[in-house]
C-alpha cells in the first residue's frame, strides 16, 4: 500500500503543473436533524469536514447545471423545512471569502440563533427527510496530464476531468488549507503574476464547475493570444 | 423472450464502457484496481439469480476482476424455513410490526453456521450483502480480514427486536454501506453511502434502433405522433398508479396525450392484484390509457417504451431508491417523480425533471413539459449527464473499490494514489 504524504502533493515552484483529481466516497458522521434546533446543535459540533462536504456536494453532483440552491444546507432549509429566509441566507454564504470553515459555522449558527429567538424549534420534517450530516473520504489520483507552459496548460484544462478542476480550484484552498488555489500558485511560480492574480480572484461559487473551467480557459486564452 | 441476460452480457468487458462513460472514468477504475492489485474481494449474498443484488453482482464481479483484483462471489444456502425467517427479517427491518419466535432466530444462526463450515471465507475484504448472511461475521478472522456489511434495504425505522438481534452481528463489521443517508443507523463503525446503479449496456438500458422502438410502440397500439406519458413499476399502492391516472386525466383536458402504465403481471400478491383491479377500473373507457402486464425478460421492451415516451413518471408516495427514475433519465427523458426515498437524489428539481407531492402537481408539470417540448429536451439532456456521472455501474464499482481502500486505510480521510 502506497500513500504519498500531503507535502508531495504541493507543486514545486518551477515544475510542470501536474493535474490531479479527487474522487470521493460519502460517509455519514452520526448527526442528523429534524428541525432547526436539532440542526443548530448538530452544526455546532459536527466535524468541519462535514461542513465542507455539504457546501460542495451539489457542485460535484451537477458540475454542468446551475442549481437553485448552491449547497445542501440551503436546499434542506427550503425544500424540507420550508424556511426560505435561512435558505436564502445559506445560499448567500461566501466560502470563497473565508480562510477557515469555522467562520462559516459561526455565521450559520448565529443566523439560526437569531431565528430561534422568534420561533423556537420551528417545523419538524417527517421521518426520512432529516438532514443527515455526511463527509467525504477522498482519494486523490493523478490525471495523467501535465503542462509546462501556458498553451499546454490551456489545452490540458480543456481535456481534464472536471474533478481535477474541483480539486485544484476549490478543494486545495479551503479543505487543504492552501493560501490560494493551485492554478494561481503555479501561474505565479512561472512568473505569470497578473494571470495568477486573476486566477486567484476567481470565485468558484458563482458558477458551475464547467463554468469555472471555461472561465479559466478564457483567462489563459486571452494571455496566450496577447489580448 | 430475450436470451438470458447472463450469457449475452458475458461478452461485455470493462473497456466496452469507454464508449459510454469516457476514458477518464475507466482509467480511474484501473488506477484504483492497480492500488488494490492482488487483493481478494469476496462478495456473499443469498441468491445467484433474481432480485436487484444478484443482477448487479452478475455484472460487477466479472468487470471488477478485469481490474487486477481477485473477486469472487459466494451464495449461502438454506432451506425454505431459513428463507421464510429472513423474509420476515426483511419485512421487520423495513418497519413491519411482528414478533419472531426463538426458533426463528435459532434457524437463522444455525443456517449461517452450516454455511460457514462449508464455505471458504478467505477474502482480504469480505463484503456481505443484506441480513441473510450477516452472521457469518462469527467465523471471519478479523485480525487478518476486513469485513463490510452492505445493506440494500431501508432500515431507518426497523422493528426494534429484530434490529437488536441483527445488531450483535452488524456492529462487529469494519464498515457498513447504505443506499441513501436516510437509511443509515447509529452504529459503532464507519457507514458509507453508495447508491445503486443501472448498467448502460444491459438490455434495459443499451441504445436501440428507432425502428425497434417503433415496433414496440406499434405492438402496444401507441401513437408515436402524440405525447406519451409512461410509468414503469409494479402495481403497488406506494407507486401510486391511481394518482398517475388522475394526473393524466387532468392533463388530457388540454393535451391529446396517452398514458402507459407498465409492470409485472398480476402475482400471488393479493394487494397487487387489488391495485391492478383498481387501475383497470380507473382507466376503463379510455383507449389512450394502456395498462401493460409485461412478462419476465421484457427488459428490451421496457427500454423501447421508455425511449418512445415524452415524459417518464415515477409518482411514488413511498420508495426505496426508484431506479426506474435513473432508467428514464438515462434515455434522455424528463422525469416527474414523487419527492420520496431516493427519487430526490436522481431528479434535480427543475434541472432534469420535477419533484411533486400530488396528482395536481404532477399534472401541472406534465402540462408545462408538453407545452414546452424544448424544455423537456433540455431537461432530458441534463438528466442523461446526471445519470452518467452519478448512477451508472462504473460509478458503483468505483465506490466499492473506494470502500475497500477506506477499510484498508481506516484512519485516513484523504488517500493519495500515484
Amino acid at each position: 500500500m502506497k500513500n504519498n504524504p500531503i507535502k508531495a502533493e504541493i507543486q514545486g515552484s518551477s515544475q510542470p503543473f501536474r493535474f490531479k483529481k479527487s474522487i470521493y466516497l460519502v460517509e455519514v458522521v452520526g448527526q442528523k436533524a429534524r428541525n432547526l434546533s436539532e440542526f443548530m446543535r448538530a452544526l455546532s459540533i459536527v466535524d468541519r469536514s462535514a461542513i465542507f462536504f455539504h457546501l460542495h456536494q451539489p457542485m460535484l453532483v451537477s458540475p454542468q447545471a446551475q442549481l437553485e440552491y448552491p449547497n445542501d444546507f440551503a436546499y434542506w432549509m427550503a425544500k424540507e423545512l420550508g424556511n426560505y429566509i435561512l435558505a436564502e441566507k445559506f445560499a448567500n454564504l461566501e466560502p470563497f471569502r473565508v480562510q477557515d470553515l469555522e467562520e462559516i459555522r459561526r455565521d450559520m449558527v448565529s443566523q439560526i440563533s437569531q431565528q430561534l429567538v422568534h420561533e423556537q424549534d420551528g417545523k419538524s420534517v417527517v421521518l426520512g427527510r432529516e438532514f443527515v450530516f455526511c463527509r467525504a473520504r477522498s482519494i486523490v489520483l493523478d490525471s495523467g496530464l501535465e503542462a509546462s507552459n501556458l498553451k499546454e496548460f490551456r489545452d490540458a484544462l480543456k481535456r481534464v476531468d472536471i474533478n481535477s478542476v474541483y480539486y485544484h480550484l476549490v478543494e486545495s484552498k479551503l479543505r487543504l488549507g492552501r493560501k490560494t488555489n493551485d492554478f494561481a500558485g503555479w501561474l505565479q511560480a512561472i512568473g505569470e503574476d497578473e494571470l495568477a492574480n486573476e486566477a486567484g480572484m476567481l470565485d468558484p461559487y458563482l458558477t458551475t464547475l464547467e463554468g469555472n473551467r471555461n472561465g479559466l480557459i478564457k483567462l489563459v486564452e486571452a494571455r496566450v493570444s496577447g489580448r | 423472450m430475450s436470451v438470458p441476460k447472463v450469457e449475452r452480457m458475458a461478452d461485455i468487458h470493462l473497456d466496452d464502457y469507454r464508449a459510454v462513460v469516457g476514458d477518464q472514468v475507466i482509467d480511474e477504475l484501473y488506477q484504483l484496481g492497480e492500488y488494490l492489485t492482488g487483493k481478494r474481494l469476496q462478495h456473499i449474498n443469498s441468491t445467484r439469480v433474481g432480485g436487484g443484488v444478484a443482477e448487479i453482482l452478475q455484472r460487477m464481479v466479472p468487470l471488477t476482476n478485469e481490474l487486477g483484483l481477485e473477486v469472487t462471489w459466494d451464495v449461502i444456502e438454506g432451506n425454505p424455513d431459513f428463507f421464510q425467517v429472513t423474509k420476515s427479517f426483511h419485512n421487520a427491518l423495513q418497519g413491519v410490526e411482528m414478533t419472531l419466535s426463538e426458533q426463528a432466530y435459532e434457524a437463522y444462526v444455525k443456517t449461517n453456521r452450516e454455511n460457514a463450515s462449508q464455505m471458504s471465507l478467505d477474502g482480504d475484504v469480505v463484503l456481505i450483502h443484506d441480513p441473510q448472511p450477516a452472521a457469518l461475521i462469527d467465523v471471519i478472522d478479523q485480525r487478518k480480514q476486513k469485513t463490510i456489511w452492505r445493506c440494500h434495504i431501508d432500515i431507518a425505522r426497523p422493528n426494534e427486536s429484530v434490529w437488536r438481534f441483527l445488531l450483535q452481528y452488524v456492529s462487529r463489521y469494519n464498515a457498513a454501506i447504505f443506499s441513501v443517508p436516510g437509511f443509515a443507523r447509529e452504529l459503532p463503525l464507519p457507514q458509507f453511502i453508495i447508491p445503486p446503479s443501472i448498467d448502460p449496456l444491459s438490455e434495459k438500458n443499451r441504445e436501440v434502433e428507432e425502428r425497434e422502438i417503433e415496433e414496440v410502440m406499434n405492438k402496444y397500439g401507441l401513437d408515436t405522433k402524440r405525447p406519451i406519458l409512461t410509468q414503469i413499476s409494479r402495481f403497488d399502492r406506494f407507486k401510486d398508479p391511481l394518482g398517475v391516472i388522475k394526473a393524466y386525466k387532468m392533463v388530457k383536458r388540454s393535451h391529446n396525450c396517452q398514458l402507459v402504465l407498465a409492470g409485472g403481471g398480476a402475482t400471488d400478491d393479493p394487494e397487487g392484484a387489488q391495485v391492478l383491479a383498481e387501475v383497470h377500473e380507473a382507466s376503463a373507457g379510455d383507449p389512450d390509457i394502456h395498462v401493460l402486464l409485461l412478462p419476465a425478460y421484457s427488459d428490451r421492451e421496457i427500454n423501447c417504451l421508455q425511449r418512445g415516451s415524452t415524459v417518464i413518471m415515477q409518482k411514488s408516495t413511498k420508495e426505496g431508491f426508484g431506479l426506474t427514475v435513473s432508467e428514464g433519465l438515462w434515455k434522455g427523458k424528463p422525469v416527474i417523480g414523487g419527492a420520496v426515498g431516493g427519487i430526490p437524489l436522481q431528479v434535480v428539481d427543475g434541472v432534469n425533471g420535477y419533484l411533486v407531492h400530488s396528482s395536481e402537481g404532477a399534472a401541472f408539470r406534465i402540462k408545462y413539459l408538453l407545452s414546452h417540448p424544448e424544455e423537456g429536451k433540455r431537461m432530458g439532456e441534463n438528466g442523461r449527464e446526471h445519470i452518467k456521472r452519478n448512477f451508472l455501474l462504473t460509478r458503483h464499482i468505483r465506490d466499492y473499490l473506494m470502500v475497500m481502500i477506506s477499510v484498508l486505510n481506516p484512519e485516513q480521510e484523504l488517500v493519495y494514489l500515484k
